[in-house]
């Protein structure tokens, strides 16, 4: 089943601040029930009380029950923000709403578990900021799709570094903005596009390296010329690099610095990528780099004009 | 006349007296350097959260050398340590207090406003530290978000206190 984006942004929206409908939330060592967090704190629905992830004065985020009476707000504490970790969780269930059956509590785990996914696409793996604005900018990513955050800053995200500490569900550029970096939204803080509390631009901090994953069914199909005329090995030539690429049909590319001697010579490739056919070209995301490519068509079926993050060159088809 | 000059330096009446304008700066060195660290002197510093699960503790610096620390959130040693430390460390501390000019700052960086940042982080930690040794005292809050010349002077001041009382073997 195809993502549904739509929904899976319109549960953000409800819940990007409040427990999610299944009526936990989670904390790094278990879940926190809501439900009986009612009864404890005596804070029932029919009183008006509500549950939210609110701005602490010191901390980042807490978990409240909140009314509003005669024009005051009052609030109840359930949670600190000590052990609240509730990104994984959170997705989890914004990816079900857009019909994907994810259930995932932890960071690591839901990037493994996506990756492995037949309908996933990793663009890009482990890259940096700017590489990975590269991506965003390219316009293949959507909303619905997925990041993960790896933890480079040893002094950063539970005092470790080298491994996924965080996840958020891209949410579009801000009010259609081409110049806009691009938003997220999650829990653990909570984050919606122009409704945070804190920066919800997609590289959220500095100490992260970024994975995307891309969700492809919904991706328009190659058209049949394209799909007949481009797998098989091209000389790509761009600056001072001479590179081979083997394109597949299915929409992966890798890449070698060997020149191959027949078409049906496949050595180890030095990189990856996904390819997508757009209008008037054909952009190629290169996993380890965040490399952007684009090849547009010339008169020769057999030849590209390409850029490569902008710099000039030409492919040509090769036997 | 220039060598005249200086044979008149060089008569023994005039050389004690040489001698001894040579000497003032180290024997005031060495004056100052004997000054006790006031017996009310106390040193806090407390480091508060952060998106990024910084460490949450307190330590606190005695007169006498002792210190109090206090560890809250994700830290390796939660709770409280008592530790001791060479009493000329703390007076030292407290020399670096007064040559970052400690007293005369701002009670705030980056917390309530923006003044005296040049720039402002998307995630840091806010840290407060305190000193009362004598007839002074301060407390400057220090939201590490906020990026300048003088938040960088507190943070120097911060890791003097977090090295003196050897905080990472608590907190990693």
């Amino acid at each position: 089943m195809k993502i549904d984006r739509t929904k899976a942004m319109d549960y953000a929206r409800t819940y990007w601040n409040r427990p999610c409908d299944d009526g936990v939330f989670w904390i790094t060592t278990n879940s926190i029930n809501v439900a009986r967090k009612r009864v404890e704190l005596k804070c029932p629905a029919s009183d008006g009380w509500e549950p939210f992830f609110v701005k602490d004065t010191s901390d980042p985020e807490k978990a409240v029950f909140q009314r509003t009476v005669s024009g005051v707000i009052e609030t109840r504490l359930i949670q600190g923000w000590d052990g609240l970790a509730d990104c994984a969780h959170y997705l989890s269930r914004c990816l079900q709403a857009g019909g994907i059956a994810v259930d995932e509590r932890g960071v690591g785990s839901l990037v493994n578990t996506l990756q492995e996914r037949r309908d996933t696409k990793t663009l890009a793996q482990k890259v940096s900021k700017d590489q990975g604005q590269r991506v965003v900018n390219s316009g293949i990513l959507k909303p619905g799709d997925m990041l993960g955050y790896f933890n480079i800053d040893p002094q950063g995200d539970y005092n470790r570094a080298n491994s996924y500490t965080h996840s958020t569900m891209y949410a579009g550029k801000l009010n259609d903005d081409a110049t806009d970096d691009g938003r997220v939204t999650c829990h653990t803080v909570a984050r919606f596009p122009g409704l945070s509390w804190v920066n919800d631009k997609w590289w959220l901090h500095d100490g992260y390296t970024y994975t995307f994953i891309h969700f492809g069914d919904d991706d328009l199909p190659p058209s049949a010329a394209t799909a007949t005329a481009l797998p098989g090995w091209w000389k790509v030539v761009y600056g001072s690099r001479t590179e081979y690429y083997y394109i597949y049909k299915d929409g992966r590319a890798r890449y070698t610095l060997k020149a191959p001697t027949s078409n049906r010579e496949l050595h180890a490739p030095d990189g990856s990528a996904y390819w997508f056919q757009g209008t008037g070209k054909i952009t190629y995301i290169w996993r380890n780099t965040g490399t952007i490519e684009d090849w547009t068509a010339t008169a020769n079926a057999r030849e590209y004009k390409i850029s490569v993050n902008g710099t000039p060159g030409t492919s040509t088809k090769m036997f | 006349m220039l060598q005249t000059s200086l044979k008149a330096l060089l008569r023994p009446s005039m050389r004690c007296v040489f001698v001894a304008l040579c000497m003032l700066p180290a024997l005031a060195g060495a004056a100052w350097a004997a000054d006790p660290v006031p017996a009310n002197t106390v040193i806090t510093l407390q480091r508060g959260a952060c998106e990024k699960r910084c460490a949450v503790y307190k330590v606190i610096l005695f007169a006498d050398g002792t210190v109090i620390y206090d560890g809250q959130h994700y830290v390796r040693k939660v709770g409280i340590v008592r530790d001791k430390v060479e009493v000329e460390n703390i007076r030292k501390l407290i020399e670096e207090f007064r040559a970052a000019g400690f007293f005369d700052l701002a009670d705030q960086y980056g917390y309530t406003s923006e003044a005296g940042c040049s720039s402002m982080l998307s995630d840091g930690p806010v840290a407060m530290t305190s000193i009362v040794s004598g007839a002074k005292s301060k407390s400057v809050i220090h939201n590490h978000r906020c990026v300048g010349p003088v938040p960088a002077q507190l943070t120097r001041l911060e890791s003097s206190i977090d090295k003196l009382a050897n905080t990472v073997r608590w907190i990693r």
